[in-house]
């Protein structure tokens, strides 16, 4: 039961993490020079008196002392309630899980197509190093990822959608021709990194030992490849993936600005043009869970699927 | 003339909690003479030398150098008494830095507590390769330019640069081919003898041991279970271990 | 030398020239990069402008060179940053261990459970925008890289016996660090930042983009790629170059590092002697495996047609102002009831912003203008059939300022009290009359009752769904996406055109485009990039219909500093080119005008005279002949013995910062200096309302209830510090004249009386009227004209074109 209790160890710490982001960004909201009840006002283009602001800041309860708010706030998240969106007028909590689905998918698809583009050229460029095959690919690669996303984003757009009309440029449902050239898109940049990295590991794996011996026994060099060199190469990058689904859940605003995809992107933006600390506030702690959670799921397959390891992988 | 110039007492230690590397060791080094400590691993050696120079500290027990207590020693304090004990390692490769040249990695210990020029320190390097009869040849190149015989003598000349009075050898010739151990065995006991150095030599073969120690202690999970004075070896031999450890060894008859 | 030795050489040759480039600035560039010429704006490449000219008529191909400081400098800043305090946390944390090993690696953990681009935003919109900020906020988020780096480095030598032997001859701790463990972290972490400068470049990038990094006072890539996409099919150079120069670099970086680390990694003994054709084999099955699960994924997950498309049917894009319809939840969900057709209001602006009956149809009011008897029109009914009775208008009202009372528990953010306070509702269901009593005399009722925060909503249900009178009626709502409309039966003003309307939002301007010109929408309000502008009013497929609007951009002018000199401000307006500013600086987003109120509306804008037409030459002879001259040569006319500098605030809202920049330019021509500070609107209202600027950049809606005695109390001295100060005393007369003023055509003279004495004084610099829009494929859509205020877009007469054309 050694196994449990770590996780158990581990949640305590991903709550107690949580509990510090919150605070943290409770306190840069509440630092910063911006006046919320303002910037709320300057939504619609007319500033009231300094009266009605005032009014408003009470109505709010935004005279309160800080760690008056901030209890509040933090009893009313643990029941689940995040507060009112300012700039929607509907509870945050809403606003956020109706996009956390669309983000999800969308992550998903995009590690998906990045594999798919990334493991063959990694496995090519390994195999045939040095090769003009290799300098290609490698340079093609290296191409997408200097280009920066947007730029990527809006030439697929263009082409695509308009010139060859393959895909409508925008649609009312979150079909998976919607979510297709945004995930395209996210998966070429983040292809290269990953193609380098399963190059690098599949010629560690090469030069082992273990590959000598098992090309001695007899074994025909694409069980070699798929079922000992593959395994091992893949593990180091199963923490990549951690660290790119988490920065893809989180940090997608571009691309979903662009495709009109919505997902919590973009909301994020909203909310920080608008100062809408509520739902502010509510994104983050969302996506910090979250990411956290999807950190613990990675590292404890890590630990089962890598067999070396007798102690924590944390 | 009994002369105790390292005492350790009641030494116990554990990296995890309920399992004990070292369980109330206690043992008495000679001044100016060898002292064996034998046993297989696991048994606890290294973790006693390095408690012994003050690398790691015991969770309990006493260490005494010259009758005096240097168990909580720390800082300025512990650094400068480094001079008086010194160590070599089994691994000669990794216990020197790959980059710097030998003659350098040899007078390093010096430069810690002096300020010499470099020439100085070049003749300081020359007078210890002498003293392990190394080729002065060697004195530019890098640890990894040398056979593992040359590079244990290097380790015992960085060791004596500091003119300890103590040290420590950890398996030092384990990793070397047997005729080379011989030269080293010879080695230290020559500088033994010109210096009048104390020696606690852990190994695991008990003929090797045997042949340059004075006095042997074994050592089975963390437990002292034999004090031998390496004359009557065979004939006071009680513990089973032991016993068993002789019988496992290869003598040759002498 | 080795060949891989031999490519590391030759790239960084390569990244040593690009810097070079950067350095050696002045003598590349064909010109000043900050050198200005708005006739000269938007030409394409040329033998003088070898990338062409900007949209303020400045040398790309010298800004691209200038560029290369800024950016290659902030870039290689950042990571040296990043590299020094990730570095040494991560070798503190790994050589000490204990306390502080565990204290930085939570902060590290905390760190990077920030998802890193988005706390990097959230950062940058904390502490405000500028590159400092946004190498601080990147920074912040990846720094813990390289301290796991740099300690897991530390980690696996710090038990190597050398360490050991080290600190068993008396090595102090610092020695050890220095001499053993930095050299063996430092390499390693050097490697990494090379192959990361590129990424890095490309976050800046990314960041001038969102528009938090790089503001218009510097010249950097990043923002240079934002400004252009405006500009993306009409003048691409902008955006071709800039973008050439950040691939460029980064490729060369990228492949630097590469190459560093190749060397480095050169001791791997390849035995690999593999059979190639049947690792092809393998790997294409692998991806044929792969990619049918993606199609299977595909499939399952897409069974809806995206898009009706029959005749009766109409898309129509728009921006997502709001995902509520609630008029209570704020100003923008109240415009967007009216605006996209479900909700109407008892009265309603025409196009020339004056208050029509709409639901009300006739009313009386007493003599004090403080009780109104409004009369409901006959057989008007909701959308789900109830009838709109005098008591369902009270119960809209009353429920408005319930909502939006706190005191009450109401949850919404709109502010009708600022428009109305009302002593009392009677309701007469008899009659058909809604008596309002005022708490003060209340001469525009009319045109407040207009305002979307009064929509006429069925009261009882609004709490779950927004019933209102309009033609069109909400069927479904996709938050965030769309909303599905269907045909009002009971729309009381005739039939509306369409049996469905699907409304899709639409975050980027360039993506409406695209969209109307892939037909996947036929209708689309307010396309704000410029060439994609210029490309569908060039065709003739399209239909662009345009209104100057209600909003003026203007520049309140602080009469307590240096402007508070007549000549000087008289002579400023005059060397302004309006026009050009308005038609090819802002690309044709406002209409030029030189009073405050817009020449749109009813308030006699033609018969108005203009005292100061553009005249560089005339300004100058003016500002010379007063003695405002530049006395020692420094190219700065100078005022009471001092250098003119005027400060200049401006946010970035509806393009007022370019105003500010191309004025800011145009000035300088004549030897005006002029500072620009972009900020953001929060601080520029704080600024403003401190005092602290020469000029300021505003846009407001001028007749929000259809009466623009609010705009114009901007200038009465009584209100005017926040405004600048401003003081006439004909026109304080006037205004409070005007205030008590009720009857419609006093009014009329009033005003137009009070906007010639603002052109007279030059009080204010009037950039321009906001133009909206509206744009639709003329194939398809017929009668899609933009109104003068923009609370109405989908109106009843837009219709679709019927016929032949069947698709």
């Amino acid at each position: 039961m050694l196994k449990s209790k770590k996780i158990i160890k581990r949640l305590i710490q991903i709550i107690f993490v949580v509990l510090a982001i919150s605070f943290l960004s409770f306190s840069i909201m509440y630092i910063s020079p911006t006046d919320p009840v303002r910037a709320m006002y300057a939504v619609s283009g007319s500033i009231p008196s300094e009266q009605v602001l005032e009014q408003t800041r009470e109505e709010l309860g935004l005279n309160k002392p800080f760690l008056v708010q901030y209890v509040k706030w933090l009893e009313n998240a643990l029941k689940g309630d995040f507060g009112i969106s300012i700039s929607e007028g509907k509870p945050v909590t809403k606003l956020l899980s109706t996009r956390v689905i669309p983000t999800i998918q969308l992550a998903l698809l995009s590690l998906l197509i990045m594999l798919i583009i990334a493991i063959p050229i990694g496995i090519y460029t390994a195999l045939y190093k040095n090769t003009s095959l290799d300098y290609f690919l490698r340079g093609g690669t290296f191409v997408f990822i200097s280009m920066p996303n947007f730029w990527i984003g809006l030439l697929l757009l263009y082409v695509v959608a308009m010139k060859l009309k393959l895909i409508p440029v925008v649609s009312t449902e979150i079909t998976f021709q919607k979510m297709l050239l945004p995930a395209f898109t996210l998966a070429i940049t983040m292809s290269g990194k990953y193609a380098r990295q399963i190059r690098a590991a599949i010629l560690d794996e090469l030069s082992q030992d273990y590959v000598i011996g098992a090309r001695a026994r007899g074994l025909s060099e694409r069980k070699i490849l798929w079922f000992h060199i593959m395994p091992n190469a893949i593990l180091p990058l199963i923490t990549m993936l951690g660290l790119s689904l988490g920065s893809l859940l989180g940090g997608t605003a571009v691309v979903e600005v662009i495709f009109s995809y919505p997902a919590l992107g973009s909301l994020a933006i909203s909310a920080i043009t608008s100062m809408d600390y509520p739902l502010i506030q509510g994104y983050i702690l969302w996506i910090s869970l979250i990411y956290m959670i999807v950190n613990l799921l990675v590292d404890i397959s890590y630990s089962k699927l890598n067999p070396r390891l007798r102690k924590e992988a944390i | 003339m009994y002369n105790c110039i390292l005492e350790a007492k009641n030494i116990t230690k554990s990296y995890i909690k309920n399992k004990k590397i070292l369980d109330n060791i206690n043992l008495k080094l000679e001044k100016g003479k060898t002292l064996g400590i034998v046993g297989e691993s696991g048994s606890g050696k290294s973790t006693l030398l390095r408690i012994l120079c003050g690398l790691e500290k015991s969770d309990s027990g006493q260490i005494l150098f010259k009758k005096q207590d240097i168990t909580s020693l720390k800082g300025e304090n512990l650094r400068i008494h480094r001079k008086n004990i010194q160590m070599i390692f089994q691994d000669s490769l990794s216990a020197f830095h790959p980059r710097i040249k030998a003659w350098q990695a040899i007078t390093e210990p010096i430069r810690n507590y002096n300020h010499f020029s470099k020439y100085e320190l070049k003749s300081k390097a020359i007078e210890l390769f002498n003293c392990v009869n190394l080729p002065l040849e060697l004195l530019e190149n890098y640890p990894n330019q040398m056979s593992g015989g040359q590079r244990q003598r290097l380790a015992i000349a960085r060791a004596l640069a500091l003119e300890p009075q103590i040290l420590l050898c950890d398996e030092a010739t384990s990793a070397l081919d047997v005729r080379i151990q011989a030269q080293i065995i010879k080695l230290l006991a020559d500088i033994q003898r010109q210096r009048n150095l104390s020696i606690i030599f852990v190994c695991h073969d008990l003929a090797l041991v045997k042949s340059i120690s004075h006095n042997i202690i074994v050592m089975n999970s963390g437990h002292v279970v034999e004090y031998l004075s390496s004359d009557n070896l065979i004939t006071q031999v009680n513990d089973e271990y032991t016993k068993s450890l002789l019988n496992a060894s290869f003598f040759i008859n002498y | 030398m080795s060949k891989s030795q031999k490519r590391c050489l030759f790239f960084l040759i390569l990244v040593i020239i690009i810097i070079g480039i950067g350095v050696f600035a002045p003598f590349i560039a064909t010109h000043s990069p900050y050198e200005s010429d708005l006739s000269n704006a938007l030409k394409a490449p040329s033998y003088e402008h070898l990338f062409g000219t900007d949209k303020m008529g400045r040398d790309v191909f010298s800004r691209v060179i200038y560029g290369a400081r800024t950016s290659i400098s902030s870039t290689l800043i950042l990571v040296c940053t990043i590299v020094l305090v990730g570095g040494t946390l991560g070798v503190i944390s790994g050589y000490f261990g204990g306390i502080i090993d565990t204290f930085i690696m939570r902060i590290a953990d905390i760190m990077v459970s920030f998802p890193g681009m988005a706390l990097a935003i959230a950062l940058a919109g904390v502490m405000g925008s500028g590159i400092i900020n946004a190498i601080l906020a990147i920074m912040a988020v990846s720094w813990t890289k390289y301290s796991r780096l740099a300690r897991s480095l530390v980690l696996k030598i710090k038990h190597k016996d050398y360490i050991l032997a080290a600190i068993l001859y008396g090595t102090k701790k610092s020695r050890i660090l220095l001499r053993y463990i930095l050299p063996e972290v430092f390499p390693t972490l050097v490697i990494t930042a090379f192959t990361d400068i590129g990424g890095m470049m490309l976050e800046l990038a990314g960041f001038s983009f969102l528009g938090l990094g790089a503001q218009s006072n510097s010249i950097e890539w990043g923002y240079m790629l934002n400004e252009g996409r405006t500009y993306m099919q009409s003048a691409p150079w902008l955006m071709i170059f800039a973008g050439l120069a950040i691939f460029i670099t980064v490729t060369a970086f990228n492949l630097l590092g590469d190459s560093i680390r190749d060397l480095m990694d050169n001791n791997t003994i390849n035995t690999a002697v593999y059979d190639k054709k049947i690792q092809f084999k393998s790997v294409v099955k692998f991806v044929l495996v792969a990619i049918c699960f993606v199609f299977i994924f595909g499939i399952t997950t897409n069974n809806k047609k995206p898009v009706l498309d029959n005749d009766k049917h109409l898309n129509f894009g728009c921006y997502n102002y709001s995902d509520s319809l609630d008029p209570a939840t704020n100003v923008n969900s109240s415009w967007c009831g009216t605006r996209y057709g479900i909700t109407e209001c008892l009265f309603k602006f025409d196009n020339e912003v004056i208050a029509q009956p709409n639901i009300c149809d006739t009313y009386r009011v007493s003599d004090d203008y403080k009780v109104w008897t409004l009369h409901i029109r006959e057989n008007v009914f909701f959308s789900n059939g109830k009838p709109v009775t005098a008591s369902a208008v009270k119960a809209s009202i009353e429920r408005l300022y319930e909502k939006t009372d706190a005191q009450k528990g109401g949850t919404g953010n709109s502010n009708p009290e600022i428009y109305l306070k009302y002593k009392s509702i009677v309701a007469d269901d008899k009659e058909n009359t809604v008596t309002i009593t005022c708490e003060t005399p209340t001469a525009n009722l009319t045109g407040i009752l207009a305002y979307p925060y009064f929509s006429i909503i069925d009261a009882e249900v609004a709490d779950s769904e927004i019933i209102g009178t309009g033609p069109y009626c909400v069927k479904n709502i996709n938050t965030g996406i769309s909303i599905d409309m269907i045909k009002n039966e009971y729309y009381w003003n005739g039939e509306a055109a369409y049996d469905s309307v699907t409304i899709i939002f639409i975050e980027d301007s360039a993506t409406k485009s695209m969209a109307l010109q892939s037909g996947d929408i036929d209708l689309a309000e307010n396309i704000t990039t410029i060439s994609d502008l210029d490309k569908l009013a060039t065709d003739n497929k399209y239909y662009i219909s345009t209104s100057a609007g209600v909003r003026t951009g203007n520049s309140y002018i602080n009469f307590n500093g240096i402007l508070k000199n007549d000549t000087l401000r008289k002579a400023i307006i005059m060397s302004l080119d309006s026009k050009t500013m308005c038609d090819v600086t802002v690309g044709g987003m406002y209409t030029s005008g030189f009073s405050v109120l817009p020449s749109s509306l009813s308030y006699n804008y033609d018969k108005l005279i203009n005292p100061y037409p553009y005249n560089t030459l005339k300004a100058e002879q003016m500002l010379d002949n007063a003695g405002i001259i530049d006395t020692n040569g420094d190219g700065i006319r100078e005022l009471d013995g001092e250098n003119i500098n005027i400060n200049y605030i401006a946010y970035s809202s509806r393009n007022l910062n370019d105003f500010a920049e191309a004025i800011a330019l145009q000035l300088n021509k004549i030897g005006i200096k002029v500072t620009v500070t972009v900020c953001d609107y929060d601080t520029a209202t704080a600024l403003q309302n401190a005092g602290e600027f020469d000029l300021i950049t505003a846009n407001t809606t001028t007749v929000g209830t259809g009466d623009p005695q609010d705009f114009l109390g901007g200038w009465y001295s009584k209100n005017s510090k926040s405004y600048g100060y401003y003081q006439n005393n004909e026109y304080d007369k006037l205004y409070e004249q005007l205030k008590i003023t009720l009857d419609t055509k006093i009014r009329k003279e009033i005003i137009t009386k009070m906007q010639q004495i603002l052109i007279d004084d030059a009080a204010t610099i009037v950039h321009g009227y906001y133009n909206s829009r509206m744009i639709s494929n003329s194939e398809k859509v017929k009668n899609a004209e933009i109104s003068t205020v923009d609370y109405y877009w989908l109106t009843k007469d837009i219709a679709p074109v019927l016929g032949e054309n069947n698709d």
